[in-house]
């Protein structure tokens, strides 16, 4: 304690800790200057920053365009973007599927840009206003343990799950997860409320797991604490990846089946963005060949644009996929969310 | 009448107050409480006030069955983890003090180290090992064994880890109570034929309930307010929910409404807290300088040491040895550091300048209350405690709200994030600054002045180089505290802007282990060596906040 | 240094004493502190802490301020250091109005020096740096001068380089001392200086310090409540009760002709003995005694009488009988039970031993008779 006394009093005399105080509170006020008057591309992305970092950072070396990243929750960006439309800081914005973008569309929170690349995509996939428009598309699909399901056992309908001999095995990801609010807003529009949720209540029943993160659920199921999830196409190859024994099931593919719904990774450009033209130019550049690729390859997901070559991902042309529109999925997400509070 | 004269008197010395520097209450002195009032208490404020707005109607999800499970699983986490941190804490501090262990001074400085791994880290290296996919369970699925055996996640994990990283605490201020105590009280039990087990429980213990119950409710705070170990841990607790609320629900009032309740809590614990220390200071006066009497272990060594270690084990080397062993190799962790130093940067210059400016207002605050009689410096000592009452999470959520309406050039700058771990830790420097202005006499003030300094003069040449180590020591508290911040740091930033805790768990939610294992390295290191410096001050037991 | 000066004062004994000391008056010297009617209340309640003082001290001269504890004296010293502002009255030092109404010089600005009753010393400063410390307004070879005959008036040159934890209470004093006086200030405040030293080192620094104070010829006010260290010390002594000054006078005529009853009490040990006056006597239990101060016929007082003013003379015949003896060393004191029940004391030389029970007469012999009336005020 008295040696520690005297290195202070040796060290640290009254001058040079008010000096060194000075100078900390001067770059403080530096930067908040800074900042006010920055050209640094901000984007608000709701996907991980493992899948869109890669983006990015091509983006960066190609154009020299700096980039300040933020990732989080779709939902908590969203919240960012409501919360700073008075001084919008955000310049893009990608979420994990399109529905929390016409809820900002509809707060007329969005710019308009109808992308050159844009053109080519299915007009499911992109708001008819032009004012977001999807990247890639991800699919609603039933992964299981290949250890611990029989060839015969194979579930082929999202109803097989209410079976009995899926109880206590079933993982799904919780509404935290916007893939999953979409999903339960798409068995409302289609099945009618009643309906779904009977469904989701016999689910329940069966065991129905909530966790917190897709990522648990697909390491859930290749760990063998579950035997089968309800999650999306991407994490199917995720799970390959890690070498666990898991196989997929694009579900309800029959001729009366519903088809497997796709959700579409969604970019949109802020309203009142400083950046307009260098917004412009990253959203052509995520719908542009390199990007597409990267997105595809190294994110597993579906793409939409024609031309791409898909790899180990089913393109859409492989599968049934669920009609419906994704500003009728906006609409229903309110109505959604208090009818399914338990998950 | 009585209330006339009063009020002349008090008028008459108002105006001998104001025109004499003797008491000296300065337009200055003035203008600076008030804007630290107004700093400390306007987030805590809009935040009871947009939770308000609502009206009742707002409370009325108190009466759903969800609230309820919410508040009980808050409550019985933090009293388990409570329970295991005296568990953990309470035994070794007697032992380390009472007996004659071998090495037990080293352990004793050794003992404060988990506190430099912030109990995400923590959470984050037991899921490695006790997860459902973690090595335990691998092993014992490759020796045969069918699904998982242990799973740390859930309410008995998060108890477990939270107590693991916080039993310190109880550790280092019973140990200090126990070192400073009368020996005369045991000896006189001795004396009366009781054995060492019956002086424990019949002498020792009754007398170590205050500083049992003050190191308990640090902890139970800690516990209620923790956002980074519980959300990992899949733990639902009132700081997840509200995190959850303010990610997935567009109307903030909910989250609001979860925070007012939050801090009401905590805000009652707190309470209890500052009534258990409030009789007592924490600077021990010595009586006499006999020393208390050791137990001899005899047979029973081997085995306390083995346990001893075990805890030691448990809460740092283990955790550490299981970092090093994911970030692989050196190369891996310079480059971690290489490829982030950005973020580096960004945790050291904000935890800085938080530390320095909560230094400076630590010193005038102390400096108004122990120098300057009157209301003013109570009422903002009070204030500004309320840092300890508000968690991180509702910290970033009252700030967000507040600045984004009123102050919007400072919103979505960096200067946030200094702004949450400023009002979050300022207690610590006040706490400090105060401690160390106290154990300086008065009078030395009084004879500069007599000796021909102006007040301020008299502050300088005379106060602040007796001063200057416990300000030292508030910094570097500060420091370490802001280092760690993750809660309100999540919610603060700016885009781009991340700091090491936040690597920290993005990584951590992103399953990129080794990113985090290394990452979490750099800031252990970072943060343990200023922590070591700081355990050696007696006097900072009580603010380790 | 200053000159060698002292003062003495005359003062004739009444009829009865033979006591008489003659002390010589030279010149007038000018007044360094005054107060006028100094008031202090503190709290809400306004309890006053401090009531209407007013006295002046000259310079040179010595001033004792005699009280218990919360009398009021340690508040009338940082009054006049400027620690605290009076609610009402006038403060002077050298002259110079310093506290009155609007006016408010602060410390740093009175020339006023000041040694705590612990001291104070700067820990972090050496015993050359604490006392050059009031000397930074003038050069710096002017300073190491004046810091040498500090050092050297207070008997501690060899220890210039020390710092205060090493050296012992008396040397800290010291050090204070010179301090407060390197600066060369116009009055030295003194807050009961020597409360923290041991007893028996308590006499031998009281004597320097004294010594110090003369030779350096500075005026000085000392706080205390010890009443032998104010006799020994001071020119002047002022007791103070309850916020009041209730009489400021040399040493021996507060110890013989107490002004209140609180003093005579306070200040040596005094039994009260009611009388009735008449005419040019005054007729007590103990026998009577002089009118001196010429009470007004038929009034109703309580005389003081000291155990030294009584005598004890084995008497058989008597109906006092001694109660008990206590041995103090130097005397025995005995409690002597009057006929009337009334109890007195007695102090005899420790040589003569009466034993209790013995049956005395008891023959008072005051030097001076002081009377109080029922207000406790002398008359």
């Amino acid at each position: 304690m008295a040696h520690f006394r005297r290195l202070v009093h040796r060290h640290l005399s009254t001058r040079l800790l008010s000096s060194w105080a000075f100078l900390l509170t001067v770059s403080l006020l530096l930067h908040v200057y800074a900042s006010a008057s920055a050209s640094e591309l901000v984007i608000y992305s709701g996907r991980k920053e493992s899948a869109i970092k890669p983006v990015v950072e091509l983006f960066q070396r190609q154009t020299g365009i700096k980039v300040a990243l933020k990732v989080g929750k779709a939902s908590g960006l969203a919240n960012e973007v409501l919360q700073e439309r008075q001084r919008p800081r955000a310049d893009i914005f990608i979420a994990t599927e399109a529905g929390v973008c016409e809820i900002l569309a509809k707060e007329g929170l969005l710019e308009p840009y109808a992308s050159l690349s844009a053109r080519t995509i299915p007009a499911a996939h992109k708001s008819a206003r032009g004012l977001w428009t999807g990247i890639s598309g991800r699919a609603r699909v039933i992964i299981y343990n290949k250890n611990l399901v029989r060839e015969n056992d194979i579930p082929s309908s999202i109803f097989d799950l209410t079976d009995a001999k899926w109880k206590g095995k079933i993982a799904i990801a919780g509404t935290r997860e916007r893939t999953t609010l979409a999903w339960l807003s798409a068995l409302v529009e289609v099945m009618g409320e009643e309906k779904a949720k009977a469904y989701i209540d016999r689910l329940i029943e069966n065991g129905l797991k909530v966790l917190p993160d897709n990522s648990d659920v697909w390491r859930g199921v290749g760990s063998g604490e579950f035997v089968v999830g309800l999650t999306n196409s991407p994490n199917y190859h995720l799970a390959l990846e890690a070498k666990l024994p898991v196989g997929v099931v694009y579900p309800d593919q029959g001729p009366s089946g519903m088809g497997a719904l796709v959700n579409p990774n969604a970019v949109a450009i802020v309203k009142g963005t400083k950046n307009l033209d260098q917004a412009r130019q990253f959203v052509d550049f995520l719908l542009s060949k390199p990007a597409q690729e990267l997105l595809v390859h190294h994110a597993f997901e579906i793409p939409l644009l024609p031309g791409i070559d898909p790899g180990q991902v089913r393109p859409l042309a492989g599968f049934k996929a669920l009609q419906i529109s994704q500003e009728r999925l906006a609409g229903l997400e309110e109505k959604t969310i208090t009818i399914f509070p338990g998950l | 009448m009585v209330s006339s004269n009063v009020r002349r008197v008090e008028l008459r010395q108002l105006a001998t107050l104001w025109r004499s520097q003797a008491v000296g209450l300065q337009p200055a002195a003035i203008a600076g409480a008030a804007l630290i009032i107004l700093l400390t208490a306007s987030p805590l404020v809009n935040l009871l006030t947009s939770a308000f707005a609502g009206g009742l109607k707002a409370f009325s999800i108190l009466m759903n069955s969800s609230m309820l499970s919410l508040i009980a699983e808050t409550m019985l986490l933090a009293t388990l983890a409570t329970l295991w941190a005296m568990v953990l804490g309470l035994p070794p501090a007697w032992i380390l003090t009472r007996t004659d262990l071998p090495g037990r001074r080293v352990l004793q400085a050794v003992g404060v180290l988990p506190l430099a791994i912030p109990p995400y880290i923590g959470a984050f290296t037991y899921i490695t090992l006790l997860g459902p996919v973690g090595w335990v369970n691998t092993v014992y699925q490759t020796i045969g064994g069918s699904g998982p055996i242990v799973n740390i996640y859930g309410l008995w994990g998060g108890a477990l880890v939270l107590g693991l990283f916080t039993y310190p605490y109880i550790l280092l201020i019973v140990g200090s109570a126990l070192k400073g105590s009368d020996p005369a009280l045991e000896e006189a039990a001795r004396a009366a034929g009781l054995g060492p087990v019956g002086i424990f429980l019949r002498v020792t213990f009754p007398l170590l309930r205050p500083s049992l119950l003050a190191g308990a409710l640090l902890v139970f705070l800690y516990a209620l307010s923790d956002f980074g170990a519980v959300s990992l841990l899949r733990v639902n607790t009132f700081t997840t929910e509200i995190f959850h609320q303010l990610n997935t629900r567009f109307d903030q009032r909910n989250a609001a409404v979860l925070s007012a309740i939050l801090v009401f809590l905590t805000a009652v614990v707190l309470m209890a807290q500052r009534k258990s220390l409030g009789r007592r200071s924490f600077v021990q006066q010595r009586s006499g300088s006999r020393p208390a009497t050791i137990y001899p272990l005899g047979r029973w060594k081997a085995l306390v040491l083995c346990c001893t270690y075990l805890i030691l084990g448990g809460s740092v080397f283990l955790p550490v040895a299981l970092l090093l062993y994911q970030t692989g190799s050196l190369m891996s962790l310079l480059h971690t550091l290489i490829a982030g130093y950005r973020y580096l940067w960004n945790s050291l210059w904000t935890a800085a300048v938080a530390a320095t400016v909560a230094s400076g207002l630590g010193l005038f605050v102390a400096y108004l209350t122990q120098r300057r009689k009157g209301s003013a410096g109570l009422l903002l000592t009070s204030v500004t405690q309320l840092g300890y009452a508000i968690p991180g999470t509702v910290l970033g959520l009252s700030l967000i709200l507040l600045y984004n309406a009123y102050l919007p050039w400072i919103y979505g700058t960096a200067a946030m994030v200094i702004l949450g771990y400023l009002l979050r830790f300022l207690p610590q420097a006040v706490q400090s600054s105060t401690t160390a202005l106290a154990q300086v006499n008065p009078n030395l003030e009084e004879a500069a002045r007599s000796l021909g300094r102006s007040p301020w003069q008299a502050l300088r040449e005379v106060t602040v180089p007796l001063i200057r180590p416990g300000i030292a020591a508030g910094w570097m508290l500060v420091f370490i505290s802001s280092m760690k911040e993750l809660a309100a740091t999540l919610l603060l930033r700016p885009a781009g802007f991340d700091t090491l805790p936040v690597r920290i768990w993005i990584a951590s939610i992103e399953v990129d282990y080794a990113g985090a294992a290394a990452t979490s390295l750099i800031l252990i290191v970072i943060t343990a060596l200023p922590l070591f410096l700081i355990s050696r001050l007696d006097a900072t037991v009580s603010q380790l906040n | 240094m200053g000159n060698l000066a002292k003062k003495r004062i005359g003062e004739i004994a009444a009829a009865g004493t033979n006591i008489i000391s003659w002390k010589q008056v030279s010149s007038p010297r000018p007044m360094v502190i005054r107060l006028d009617r100094v008031s202090k209340h503190y709290g809400g309640d306004g309890t006053p802490a401090v009531e209407e003082i007013s006295f002046s001290v000259e310079q040179g001269e010595i001033l004792v301020l005699l009280g218990p504890s919360g009398c009021g004296k340690t508040t009338t010293l940082r009054l006049i250091a400027g620690f605290e502002a009076p609610d009402g009255g006038r403060i002077e030092i050298g002259g110079r109005t310093v506290a009155h109404s609007t006016i408010f010089l602060p410390p740093e600005q009175r020339g006023v020096g000041m040694v705590f009753q612990d001291y104070a010393l700067f820990p972090h400063l050496t015993v050359q740096e604490n006392v050059a410390f009031g000397l930074h307004h003038v050069s710096a070879e002017q300073q190491q001068r004046r810091i040498t005959e500090a050092l050297e008036l207070v008997g501690l040159s060899t220890l210039q380089g020390r710092y205060p934890y090493e050296l012992s209470g008396g040397q800290q004093q010291r050090v204070a001392l010179a301090r407060a006086l390197a600066p060369g200030p116009q009055v030295v405040l003194l807050d009961e200086p020597f409360s923290n030293l041991d007893a028996d080192m308590r006499a031998q620094i009281r004597e320097d310090v004294s010594a110090i104070l003369r030779q350096a010829g500075t005026t000085a006010i000392f706080v205390t409540h010890d009443q032998e260290e104010a006799f020994v010390i001071a020119d002047r002594v002022g007791v103070l009760n309850h916020g009041r000054l209730e009489q400021l006078d040399h040493s021996e005529a507060i110890y013989h002709t107490p002004a209140t009853r609180f003093i005579a009490g306070f200040v040596g040990s005094a039994d009260f003995v009611p009388g009735l006056v008449q005419g040019e006597r005054i007729i007590t239990e103990l026998g009577t005694f002089p009118n001196q101060q010429g009470l007004s016929v038929g009034q109703a007082i309580e005389m003081m009488i000291r155990p030294d003013d009584i005598d004890l003379v084995l008497d058989e015949a008597s109906e006092a009988t001694v109660l008990t003896r206590q041995f103090r060393g130097a005397e025995n004191l005995y409690c002597v039970r009057l006929p009337s029940g009334r109890k007195i004391h007695s102090s005899q030389g420790s040589t003569k031993l009466i034993e209790p029970g013995t049956r005395v007469s008891v023959k008072a012999n005051p030097t001076h008779v002081v009377c109080f009336d029922i207000d406790g005020l002398a008359q």
